[in-house]
């Protein structure tokens, strides 16, 4: 797993900390590898080559290796270790928490149920039945949609855009872990206030899991195991997020994140892939079971969350109309505008995806020349149909092929018109606790990383 | 075969030195560009004619647009840019405005020590490289702005040097991880065209191409010069060929890395500077049947590593040539055939 799955975001951003220790690195080095010597220029001790062999020979010293435990005892560098989070968000996680808890629940995503639907030449209604069937062979209570979460955010996320104000915007989503560790890490000055603070799917679900479900059904939040599954491994790193654990304790919300790949390994190898016999559970709402029978929540704007097509169509529904246009930049970048019948812009919203025009945005926001009023990121090219977890393929023009399916699956998920379901939730939620929204928000903070500069070598 | 013809110190007084990572000529000959650990980058004349005393006269001090060491200077191919990556992880580019470079541009978004920034052929790209592993390709527009054409991440550890092809676009890396990379456009991105690892044991620290861009050599920390050649050189255009390696020298009375290779573009010399202080000058042989490196010896030397040599690009100069070193000098050669 050496930095495969993540995201180039994050794999940039330096969250394994097994590379060569950053110039910055607190704890002294001392090796005889040219290469250092050549590249060190912090501590610019200059001493005369040794003239002769038996000189230098006495003061040639040994290389010392650095330890996870010595980073972890630095604060300068990022110590989310990639072997350790790795270790903690795999499939054998998801075994030992089904067995220790009394409730597991596992939320799938939509992006990885048309993935593997693509795969196995399967309809997305039969792949769902067979993840349900395979989780609740193993001893998980409930599968449910992360869509049905994405429905809190999503109704949240027009309110949040008609509050920003202009001189702050744009309002940048914050469904993408990589791209949200990114900010953190490189410009958290410029983009953390920009960034939405509505959760995403997979942080909402864990909090209605370890809040909502575990209240009603009279359990213990250590009680209850979460798992998801996801497009992409940067999820791992989302569940691992300090404000992402149950208030007041150290109990995660989600407790393991698995990609859609893992999730598909683990079924062929149990020869699972058959949706087989499903006791009968008419008694259970309808949110907790639909993908138990088979049914997927679609919803218009795409296949990374449909944030932006959702601040239009409110926007639209608000202003009593106007006209929609939208143009595609490149492959990975799209805009949106809404115009009054005089040809005025009202409002702009964009997708972007993918790093590089991450970074051209980047830039335009630094230099003011940014105008959009939304825009929906997401650090994989293609979005989260292509993240790094989902179903991978040998060659370029294959990965292409099959992309485009799994988005025109994802396009031919049924809508709902019946919004009733999840109001019904939220409503009794909110008897449960009436503090319930806090759950549905959250905040980022920049990640000091340069401790050389502070300490002024 | 090197006559040192000026020695000179990058901060200005001999007894406050720090050590000079790079220089560069501007295409006319008469201008050259450093850069150092003192964060600055600097602009020098050539003064004087060939045939009588020449020497550099430092003209701009551009000191405050890094915070940290200064790794590599190059000019624009037309002559009216300057750019500098630093160990800052910022690349900055410079324009001529009445005879003066100025900032006008910082591009951000490596994430640790940028180690070479160079311009394409056209100008219209610009290849930055970085200790993050990864290779930028940015894109110059109608404004002289820079956006993101394409970011790859082509190697397993930190990318030393980049290198555009002399009359197309393609371009090649080398790196810690021991090999060198190739990439063209394909007409939306840029993509790793070809792959050579092992190129040498342990870094590669510089490449050069030859004036036609045939011919490439690469040196290493294992004391090696060794040559590439095109394989398709009839039927094939440069960015679309594959490159094999054809020769191999191996300087057996030291024990340091050589960090820099530069190709003479009109006499073919090829320069070489290193961690044992010296400067050395290699030809290729001219059979064409087995391309042999030929050394011609050690030419030239400073007191402490040389970081980087560089030919002047002006046939009329194409004699000069400047080294930087950890002693804190740039020093001007003169080639005597």
């Amino acid at each position: 797993m050496e930095d495969s799955g993540f995201s180039g975001v994050v794999r940039l951003s330096n969250v394994s900390d097994f590379i060569a220790p950053n110039l910055d690195c607190i704890i002294p080095l001392e090796t005889r590898t040219v290469e250092k010597k050549k590249e060190e220029s912090q501590v610019n001790i200059r001493t005369k080559k040794p003239k002769d062999k038996e000189s230098s020979k006495t003061e040639e010293k040994k290389s010392v290796k650095i330890s996870l435990a010595d980073c972890l005892a630095c604060s300068g560098c990022i110590t989310s270790a990639e072997t350790v989070l790795v270790e903690e968000q795999s499939f054998g996680r998801v075994y030992e928490g089904i067995q220790n808890s009394k409730l597991s629940v596992v939320t799938v995503s939509p992006q990885a149920i048309t993935s593997i639907a693509v795969k196995i030449g399967k309809s997305t209604n039969e792949v769902a039945k067979i993840i349900a069937s395979f989780f609740r062979r193993l001893g998980v209570k409930y599968v449910i949609d992360s869509s049905f979460a994405r429905k809190f955010a999503h109704s949240l996320i027009y309110e949040e855009l008609s509050t920003t104000p202009s001189t702050s915007r744009p309002l940048l989503s914050s469904a993408c872990p990589g791209f949200v560790c990114y900010a953190e890490k490189s410009h958290g000055e410029l983009l953390i206030p920009k960034i939405s603070k509505i959760r995403s799917p997979q942080a909402i679900s864990g909090a209605i899991i370890k809040g909502f479900l575990a209240k009603r059904e009279g359990l213990s939040p250590c009680d209850v195991f979460h798992a998801a599954v996801m497009p992409c491994f940067d999820k791992k790193l989302e569940a691992s997020r300090e404000q992402f654990k149950v208030d007041g304790t150290d109990v995660r919300e989600t407790d393991c994140v698995i990609s859609t790949a893992e999730l598909l390994e683990e079924i062929i190898k149990l020869e699972n892939d058959e949706a087989g016999d499903v006791e009968n559970r008419s008694e259970e709402e309808q949110w907790l079971s639909a993908l138990s029978k088979g049914s997927v929540i679609g919803d218009d704007g795409g296949a990374s969350g449909g944030y932006a097509d959702r601040i239009v169509r409110d926007f639209v529904l608000e202003n009593g109309g106007g006209i929609v246009k939208t143009s595609k930049l490149n492959k990975n970048m799209f805009s949106t505008t809404v115009e009054s019948e005089a040809g005025e812009i009202l409002l702009r919203v964009a997708k972007v995806y993918g790093f590089r025009n991450v970074q051209n945005l980047v830039r335009k926001m630094k230099t003011k020349k940014e105008k959009t009023d939304y825009v929906e990121i997401m650090a994989c090219p293609g979005g989260c149909a292509n993240g790094g977890g989902q179903i991978r393929y040998e060659t370029m023009d294959e990965r292409e092929e099959k992309l485009i399916k799994v988005e025109a699956l994802y396009e031919d998920l049924p809508r709902q018109d019946d919004e009733e379901t999840w109001i019904k939730v939220r409503e009794e939620w909110e008897k449960l606790d009436k503090n319930y929204r806090n759950l549905l928000f959250t905040d980022y903070r920049p990640v000091e990383t340069n401790v050389a500069q502070v300490l002024k070598w | 075969m090197l006559r040192q013809i000026g020695e000179f110190y990058h901060q200005g007084e001999k007894d406050d030195t720090s050590r000079v990572w790079m220089t560069c000529w501007h295409h006319g000959g008469r201008i050259l560009a450093s850069c150092g650990d003192d964060k600055a980058v600097r602009v020098w004349s050539l003064v004087g004619e060939p045939d009588s005393k020449m020497r550099l006269e430092c003209r701009t001090t551009l000191d405050d647009s890094h915070t940290r060491a200064v790794r590599s200077v190059a000019f624009s191919n037309d002559g009216k840019c300057l750019v500098s990556a630093s160990f800052d992880a910022s690349v900055v580019v410079y324009q001529q405005e009445d005879g003066e470079f100025a900032e006008v541009n910082k591009l951000e978004g490596h994430e640790s020590e940028v180690k070479c920034a160079v311009f394409s052929k056209s100008d219209e790209f610009l290849a930055t490289c970085s200790r993050d592993k990864s290779v930028w390709f940015w894109q110059q527009d109608e404004d002289e702005d820079f956006s993101v054409s394409s970011i790859l991440q082509p190697h397993t550890q930190d990318v030393k040097q980049v290198a555009w092809h002399p009359t197309e676009d393609l371009l090649v890396s080398c790196s810690y991880d021991s090999s060198i990379r190739f990439y063209r456009f394909d007409g939306e991105d840029w993509v790793t065209q070809q792959k050579i690892d092992g190129c040498h044991v342990g870094t590669v620290w510089s490449i050069a191409f030859d004036t036609e861009g045939h011919r490439l050599v690469t040196v290493g920390e294992d004391h090696c010069i060794q040559l590439f050649v095109r394989e398709n050189i009839g039927s094939k255009s440069a960015d679309q060929d594959t490159w094999k390696s054809v020769a191999r020298y191996d300087v057996e009375n030291t024990r340091w890395p050589l960090y820099s290779v530069a190709w003479n573009s009109t006499n073919d010399v090829i320069a070489t500077g290193g961690g044992d202080c010296k400067i050395r000058l290699f030809k290729i042989s001219s059979t064409p049947e087995s391309p042999v490196i030929e050394h011609l010896g050690v030419v030239g030397r400073h007191e402490l590593d040389v970081n980087h040599v560089a030919w002047n690009p002006n046939p009329k100069f194409s004699n000069l040539l400047t080294s930087a070193s950890d002693d804190g000098t740039i020093r001007l050669w003169e080639l005597e055939i």
